[in-house]
């Protein structure tokens, strides 16, 4: 059931554009697990319950309700079996944004375009009653915005988002722990991340690699961190890391560049086997593709969403 | 290859290499930039690690490039030259020293002798077709010691070029290169102006460098070439300075003067003897350090040698000490008595002048009528002064004369008598000069004259005396003899009256007709000496000099008819003697070096020139060519390379 729709908010057209928001009616978070919500949602689960789609036969005991007996098959089989329906059950959808410094970089702003993914993602999942909940990765502990369901939570929803400043931060893996420490319950999570984090992401990921969990690695980069030569970076520069205030001097050459994207490449690749292995989904995207492509076109391609 | 400036060079180097150097590395202040993480570029920079040295190479290649420009300006402003064959049409001019220092034995056998083999190679490269293509180059030969000459003007024939080159004489006289320089002016003017390469000039210096003037000379549109002969290690010491004069207070004796310097690096002790005639007069020891710090002055010893003088007889002074070069080791001074002059009276009777001129002179004086001495009658070769009594000679005679009522025919001077009644009355004296030795006590105050002639004299003419119609006595000297003016007949004064009047004639005596016998004469190599002859009969001096010189001087000797000849330059030093018909006292020349510079065997290393200084080479090479330009291409086409390199976004 679709909750009833409320008036938009005036100032969500930042993050969540009033046309992207229609289009978005029509799609849902996909879980590749189907799991067990808590409440009746719009969401076929694998457990047999009391809905109306015919899920199986079981033979009758002493006890059953005579209601869901097959009359029919008695008829033939001169013997009474019980008949079984699907539950519907809603999704629990987490939405990790990391907020750290790092992602405050690029043009266009990988933290704004992952505000942007959020914000639509999570609008999915609010219009077709799911639980929603928002972390924000930055800061000694993770903010949270948990338990939202229905569509009038998405102006709380985009206030939220739109107060996310990125701060220090900690370790993706302690970020993660933090997460699942939280959120005990099973569910979809989207992780929206630079990856940048200068300890072992394979190690860091690992506390989302549970079987409660559905998890969409959506890895960002700013073009200018996938092809240098086309960011302000020429000759001697010395670079200095938003996060840790690290530097490194270079002397912009085209060995340079292309030992980065040779780099760039097998990391992307190390955290995509790391995350195959983990049953997690890794998509990967450039901010300077536009949201409502990313969202319409890549996420129902790559599976994040669907009809 | 070789290079004309690379002291310059060098010092623009080490200037500004080290400049780039700083700069480029102050330059190398990175700029920070904010990136979202370090990560992968940390990762991308220790792969590239694997490659460290070719890496760094890479980084800094902007900096190579840079160095490699300046290298090759730094190149080209050496003003490098490469061996090759000269170009089509180019000129060769090959100038040889054959000073005295160019006879030092040190390169053996002469330094003269080096030199000449070394033109001797130039032209047998001229000769052997290596020297351009098509038009062969055509050479000159001039040599310079005092004076510079054309030995042999430009000609492509290498015949001609070798028996210019043997035919250079070894001289002892000094080095003046500007007056080689003077004679190739025209040519390296002329091949400036025209710039073209065909005309372009080589000029080959051969030579120790030890010229008498070092500044710069200014020698345009040639490449010069300078090639030193020579070593440092020269080992000489020589008689450098001589000098003489009579005691002031004994007519008959005489100081002469003499230093010595030592020029080698090996301590001198030694002797300098001091011969007149076959007798010895004194054994001087000489004892000098080395001369080891050039900066400093070579040391020396000064000698005075006091000596009675009782004949015209050449003193000797020479140096018992074998060393590279032996010409400033002996030196000859004549030495003569201050005697009194043989005066000749030409006049028609002039007792006054009788009377007075018997008082300084040497003997009877001789008294000649107008006639008998216009028509040469008379023998006054011997005659020291000569005195004319209202006749104008019409010739200027060769020695001292003085001169009443009379002029001789100076160019500039023109005297005019009072004829007539024309001013009449009597003249006095008006000023005089108290201080000029033909004056020295004599007062003209109470001197009356009549009808003083009309003095006009040339600008280097001293008037002594004067009335209110002008000068009335007067000197002018002229070509080394002194002629003394007066204006009026003394007959027609009553100065014969006066004691002032043989004083003056004493003073005429003493001062002019005494100036033949110098107390210590001799001349240098390279000058002209003008022994007098008989005004009107002799006109040919002969001498004959050391090692069978002769020295003749020619008919046409400008003032032949003046009773003097001159000679052509001593080449060598030594005693010139002549038999003819000379005074006494130009009997015997004495010829001596005595300079410093020559004297000093250290070659010199450097040619300075106003286009800039040319170092010594040890080889001659011809047909060098400057290649300057090849570097400055070069320089330019790196600067461009390393643009295109710049602008690039990635640098190298």
């Amino acid at each position: 059931m679709t909750d009833t729709a409320t008036q938009p908010d005036p100032h969500a057209d930042e993050l969540l554009p009033p046309r992207l928001a229609r289009r978005l009616d029509r799609l849902d978070v996909i879980s590749r697990k189907i799991l067990s919500g808590k409440l009746q949602g719009e969401r076929r689960s694998k457990k047999r319950g009391r809905s109306v789609e015919f899920a199986d036969y079981r033979p009758y005991v002493h006890g059953d309700d005579l209601r869901f007996v097959d009359w029919n098959l008695y008829a033939r089989l001169d013997r009474f079996f019980l008949k079984l329906f699907m539950e519907e059950e809603d999704l629990s959808v987490s939405i990790l944004l990391d907020s750290t410094r790092s992602m405050d970089y690029g043009t266009p702003n990988k933290l704004w375009h992952a505000k942007q993914l959020a914000a639509a993602v999570g609008y999915a999942a609010l219009a077709h009653s799911n639980r929603v909940h928002f972390y924000s990765l930055a800061g000694p502990r993770i903010e949270a915005l948990a338990g939202l369901r229905g569509r009038r939570q998405v102006p709380r929803v985009l206030d939220f988002l739109r107060d996310i400043e990125p701060g220090p931060g900690q370790p993706l893996r302690e970020a993660c722990r933090s997460f699942t420490g939280s959120q005990p319950g099973k569910g979809v999570v989207i992780l929206l991340s630079d990856l940048l984090d200068k300890g072992d992401l394979t190690v860091a990921l690992t506390p989302l690699a549970l079987d409660r969990y559905d998890v969409y690695v959506v890895h960002l980069l700013a073009p200018q961190e996938t092809d240098p030569a086309i960011g302000e970076l020429t000759g001697d520069v010395a670079l200095v890391d938003l996060e840790d205030d690290d530097l490194a001097e270079i002397t912009l050459t085209p060995g340079l560049i292309k030992r980065y994207k040779a780099g760039l490449e097998s990391y992307r690749e190390t955290l995509r086997l790391a995350c195959v292995r983990r049953g997690m989904a890794y998509v990967f995207s450039e901010t300077s593709m536009p949201v409502e492509d990313l969202v319409l076109r890549y996420f129902r391609e790559w599976g994040v969403l669907g009809p | 290859m070789s290079f004309l400036t690379p002291i310059i060079a060098l010092i623009a180097a080490g200037i500004a290499v080290p400049a780039l150097i700083a700069l480029y590395f102050l330059k190398r202040r990175r700029r920070r930039v904010p990136v979202g993480s370090t990560l992968l570029w940390s990762r991308a920079l220790r792969d590239l690690r694997v490659n460290a040295p070719f890496q760094r190479l890479r980084r800094n290649l902007l900096l190579l490039m840079q160095l490699l420009v300046l290298i090759a300006l730094l190149l080209a402003f050496a003003r490098p030259v490469a061996r090759g064959t000269a170009r089509q049409g180019t000129r060769v001019v090959i100038v040889v020293d054959h000073s005295a220092s160019m006879n030092a034995t040190d390169t053996p056998p002469t330094r003269l002798d080096r030199a000449k083999q070394d033109a001797l190679k130039l032209i047998d490269e001229l000769g052997s077709g290596r020297a351009g293509r098509g038009a062969p180059s055509s050479a000159m030969v001039i040599s310079f010691a005092h004076q510079a000459r054309v030995v042999q003007p430009f000609t492509t024939d290498t015949a001609l070029l070798r028996a210019a080159i043997a035919s250079i004489p070894p001289t002892d006289q000094v080095s003046r290169f500007d007056q080689a320089v003077s004679l190739l002016d025209p040519f390296t003017k002329h091949a400036s102006q025209t710039g073209d390469t065909a005309e372009s000039m080589l000029v080959y210096v051969l030579s120790d460098g030890r010229f008498q003037n070092r500044t710069a000379s200014t020698l345009t549109g040639a490449d010069v070439s300078y090639t030193t002969v020579g070593e440092p290690t020269a080992n000489n010491a020589g008689i450098v300075a001589l000098s003489a004069r009579h005691d002031p207070a004994d007519p008959t004796r005489i100081h002469a003067f003499a230093r010595v310097s030592n020029f080698s690096r090996n301590t001198l002790k030694t002797t300098l003897t001091v011969q007149r005639g076959d007798q010895t007069l004194r054994v001087l020891p000489v004892d000098l350090p080395a001369h080891t710090r050039t900066d400093d002055p070579a040391p020396s010893s000064s000698f005075q040698i006091t000596l009675p003088l009782t004949e015209q007889t050449p003193l000797r002074l020479h140096l018992d000490h074998r060393d590279d070069l032996a010409c400033d080791n002996t030196a000859h001074l004549m030495l003569s008595t201050p005697a009194q002059p043989r005066v000749a009276l030409v006049s028609d009777g002039n007792p006054f002048l009788a009377r007075a001129l018997r008082t300084g002179a040497d003997g009877a004086v001789v008294v000649v009528s107008p006639k008998e001495y216009r028509e040469g009658t008379a023998e006054l070769s011997d005659r020291d002064l000569l005195v004319f009594d209202g006749h104008s000679p019409g010739s200027t005679p060769g020695v001292d004369s003085v001169y009443f009522a009379a002029a001789p025919p100076i160019v500039g001077l023109r005297y005019v008598a009072q004829a007539g009644e024309d001013d009449a009355g009597a003249h006095a004296v008006l000023s005089w000069r108290h201080e000029h030795p033909l004056l020295r006590h004599v007062l003209l105050d109470n001197v009356l004259m009549i009808r003083p002639g009309r003095l006009s004299l040339p600008t280097h003419a001293q008037t002594l005396a004067t009335t209110r119609t002008g000068p009335v006595i007067a000197s002018i000297g002229d070509e080394g003899v002194q002629h003394i003016l007066i204006a009026f007949d003394v007959r027609e004064s009553n100065w014969p009256m006066q004691v002032g009047f043989p004083v003056f004639m004493s003073n005429v005596a003493r001062y002019v007709g005494g100036r033949g016998s110098k107390p210590g004469v001799y001349y240098r190599p390279g000058q002209p000496a003008s022994p007098p002859v008989s005004p009107v009969s002799r006109r040919v001096a002969r001498y004959t000099g050391p090692g069978g010189i002769t020295l003749e001087s020619l008919d046409d000797t400008p003032g032949a008819s003046s009773g003097r000849v001159t000679l052509p330059p001593f080449l060598r030093t030594g005693l010139y003697h002549s038999d003819e018909d000379v005074p006494d006292a130009w009997r015997l020349l004495a010829v001596n070096l005595v300079d410093e510079i020559e004297s000093d065997l250290r070659p010199v290393r450097r040619l300075s020139l106003h286009s800039g200084a040319v170092e010594a080479s040890v080889s001659t090479i011809l047909g060098r060519t400057e290649v300057w330009r090849a570097f400055a291409f070069a320089a330019l086409s790196l600067l461009m390379l390393e643009w295109w390199v710049y602008t690039r976004r990635a640098h190298l």
